[in-house]
């Protein structure tokens, strides 16, 4: 039987950046609630001011971290 | 210590993610406990004495005039005003917010022609023109434009002030307003007392607009409107103060401005 594996420092501070961009998540979606409208090449689409721009960061990181792979 | 850190935000993390997918299936329930109000909410957060205010105030739909799709919405939200840019593009008059491509204007520019804009909001009693350019041809197509149409309130706007000294001359009957973008225009403004003379009002970016530049233009009889406002608390702060004209997205306030309670 083994003990719990040790916690690196490096894990917990992952961890912790991780919960800190997750509170940011919430406090832009929360405090940018309002219904917009999003429309792009003739496509339009109603949501919330908040996920639009999450959803626009999400793209925008996974996109820069993909180019900055190659 | 490391592993209290991993403890504490794993549970930050778990706490935060229940409260996304919360939002996401309680989506209008979560209105309430946000800062995204319906306007039936704001409504009931005003004072009494604010909702008396804001009939009192003229709600104008922000470049509304520029889209024709827009302008039937805004029209259809009981707006007092339709604000439109004005370009010209070939000779003519266009509703455009941007400037078109030089050279090749005449070939890809698509904006609605002055009057096709002008004639959407016909349900509208109010226009605000907002000139962007200001050539003496231009000031003359505009003049031409608007002497043939006097069927509606109208409001000049533009940032030059040369403009509105011959608007005065030549569109008596407008009201004529200074755009002011700038901290520094606005200080040209107090410095110019001929200009404020030549005024009916300043049409100034919301946060150049103090309760001091505020109080300034009061004194000086101008009509005060702010652009762009679309906070919910900025526009009480402002309908509280007195201010005139209200430039906004926000076709939801639209019914509150027009004087209607029965806000959704």
């Amino acid at each position: 039987m083994t003990g719990a594996r040790p916690v690196t420092r490096r894990a917990a501070l992952r961890q912790a950046a991780i919960a800190a961009a997750l509170v940011a998540a919430v406090l832009v979606v929360g405090s940018n609630f309002v219904l917009v409208e999003v429309r792009l090449f003739g496509l339009e689409v109603q949501l919330r001011l908040g996920w639009a721009l999450l959803l626009a960061l999400i793209v925008g990181f996974a996109g820069g971290a993909t180019w900055s792979r190659r | 210590m490391a592993r209290s850190i991993l403890l504490v935000s794993r549970a930050v993390s778990a706490l935060c993610l229940t409260l996304l997918a919360a939002l996401v299936v309680f989506d209008a329930q979560a209105e309430r406990f946000t800062a995204g109000l319906t306007p039936a909410q704001f409504r009931e957060q005003l004072e009494v004495e604010l909702l008396d205010e804001y009939p009192g105030v003229l709600g104008v739909a922000h470049n509304a005039g520029d889209d024709l799709g827009a302008t039937f919405e805004a029209v259809a939200h009981d707006v007092d005003a339709v604000e439109i840019d004005v370009r010209s593009v070939g000779g003519e008059l266009h509703a455009s917010h941007d400037a078109p491509v030089p050279f090749v204007d005449t070939l890809f520019f698509r904006g609605p022609h002055l009057e096709e804009a002008w004639e959407a909001a016909r349900l509208s009693d109010t226009i605000v023109l907002d000139l962007k350019e200001s050539s003496r041809g231009y000031l003359e197509r505009v003049r031409r434009f608007v002497s043939q149409r006097r069927d509606r309130r109208l409001i000049i706007q533009t940032q030059d002030a040369p403009s509105l000294r011959i608007l005065r001359r030549t569109v008596p009957w407008a009201q004529r307003q200074q755009l002011i973008f700038t901290a520094g225009q606005l200080e040209e403004l107090r410095n110019d007392r001929g200009l404020v003379a030549v005024l009916d009002g300043v049409s100034v970016r919301d946060r150049l607009l103090t309760v001091g530049v505020h109080a300034w233009l009061e004194q000086r009889g101008l009509r005060t409107f702010a652009w762009t406002v679309n906070d919910d608390r900025r526009m009480n702060e402002l309908v509280e103060r007195g201010l005139d004209g209200l430039i906004t997205d926000r076709l939801d306030i639209m019914a509150l401005l027009a004087g209607r309670r029965d806000l959704t």
